[in-house]
């Protein structure tokens, strides 16, 4: 009886409601351009990740700190300081939302948290990592004042602002002591090495090596190398290359 | 052939073509079992009538987003189980449902559920008519989903859109408790 009357209760109610035309079914449109706003989202998220991770890649490279931690705790230490934490921040957030988009499909939400968010971690780093050399083109840009817009975010985030034990540069000559090596800001360092130096890619520097040295530097400009190495395939990009020498631009 | 032969997805495929008749049919079919999840979910509240018919107009208007090449059941419990959730989180104090769970993070084994279990299934049922309300919202939906809905893992999954895996940690948390709560003593 209570069934009966649930039945007609609901049933009719509905029915009656929609015969009104007091509901209406939304056309197939709207779920349509939903759906392609959700993708629309989805992509441009992890174009914008991709594009903060790479820069993220990129400042830390060019700024050389990127290649320190081989020189075991003291070279973690610095490389652990020299994290972009607000830029880091920016992406773990970014990260969350892009986390929360993806869950709204089956293939994410019927698996762990964990691998969802490992597998959206992984792609961004590993396109942020394929992305990181597009910044050098920009950064030139910027400091030639050609990217109008974006130019600032270069100049303030930009590598390198302030030298400190990470110093990047190229072989320019050897001497008995070690080497000598012109810096991304068109300075020349003498590279002092001693028996204790850490030269985990051994000490086959030649002209023309792109190297990164880790150590303090003195105000002669000598600096006291804790470690070195080669990052040959990492181009300076604080200057510019012309018929193979190097034009600095920061002064 | 009749509308009554016809399968869930192929009635909701001539509701979608314009046959607002063949909705009243959906509705014959669900409101008892949605009765019975609204009752046993938010615990035999007086609304369940009004909820339930919120829950079909909510579908009517959404029906253009159902899929007919998938099954329309999973659907409108997802639909109810949005419905019903609306309703616990506008009762706060009463209830609280969290949004985010850890059972969802790492991967459990899926515990299936035993021949044994399987076989105690009435007795569950008896447990979850005593006990029922004694449970937090996220064990006692799935039980309800599982024993009363008779829906499978990954339907229940699909529903509450959460990793079948956690479906299985829920389900046999929410048993433990059930019985724990029937028989203290063990």
């Amino acid at each position: 009886m209570n069934e009966e009357q649930d039945r007609k209760n609901i049933g009719g109610g509905v029915l009656e409601a929609i015969k009104r035309g007091k509901i209406r079914m939304r056309p197939r449109w709207h779920f349509v351009l939903r759906a392609v706003l959700l993708i629309t989202g989805i992509a441009l998220m992890f174009l914008f990740l991709f594009y903060l991770i790479s820069f993220i890649f990129f400042t830390m490279q060019q700024a050389g700190n990127w290649f320190v931690p081989v020189f075991g705790p003291r070279g973690w230490l610095v490389f652990l300081r020299s994290l972009p934490l607000l830029l880091i921040c920016l992406s773990g957030i970014f990260i969350v939302v892009l986390e929360v988009l993806v869950k709204k499909y089956s293939f994410a939400y019927r698996k762990p948290l964990l691998y969802s968010a490992s597998a959206v971690l992984l792609l961004v780093l590993l396109g942020g990592a394929f992305m990181a050399p597009m910044h050098r083109g920009f950064f030139r840009s910027a400091q030639e004042n050609k990217l109008p817009m974006m130019g600032l975010f270069y100049k303030n985030f930009g590598p390198p602002q302030r030298p400190g034990e990470v110093h990047r540069g190229e072989v320019i000559g050897r001497n008995s002591d070690g080497l000598q090596m012109q810096d991304v800001f068109g300075g020349t360092s003498t590279v002092v090495i001693y028996p204790e130096t850490r030269l985990p890619y051994g000490a086959d520097f030649e002209t023309g090596d792109t190297i990164v040295v880790f150590g303090q530097k003195d105000e002669s400009g000598t600096i006291r190398a804790f470690g070195i190495r080669e990052i040959g395939d990492f181009d300076l990009d604080s200057g510019f290359r012309r018929s193979g020498k190097m034009f600095p631009v920061m002064k | 052939m009749s509308l009554a032969d016809r399968t869930d997805e192929e009635v909701v495929a001539m509701v979608q073509g314009g046959d607002v008749d063949a909705f009243g049919v959906v509705v014959e079919r669900y409101e008892q079992k949605l009765l019975r999840y609204a009752r046993k979910f938010l615990f035999g509240q007086d609304d369940a009538k009004d909820l339930v018919q919120d829950v079909f107009i909510r579908a009517y208007s959404n029906l253009q987003s159902f899929d007919a090449k998938r099954r329309f059941s999973p659907w409108l419990y997802r639909v109810a189980h949005n419905e019903f959730l609306n309703v616990i989180k506008s009762k706060k104090g009463k209830e609280t449902f969290s949004l985010f769970d850890i059972d969802v993070l790492f991967p459990h084994p899926i515990a299936r559920e035993t021949a044994d279990e399987r076989a105690n299934s009435r007795e569950i049922k008896d447990w979850m008519e005593k006990s029922l309300n004694s449970l937090d919202a996220k064990y006692r939906e799935p039980l309800v989903l599982y024993y009363f809905e008779e829906m499978n893992y990954q339907e229940i999954a699909d529903i509450l859109q959460i990793p079948v895996s956690t479906v299985g940690v829920r389900l046999g948390r929410g048993r433990a408790l059930l019985k724990k709560n029937i028989r203290p003593d063990k």
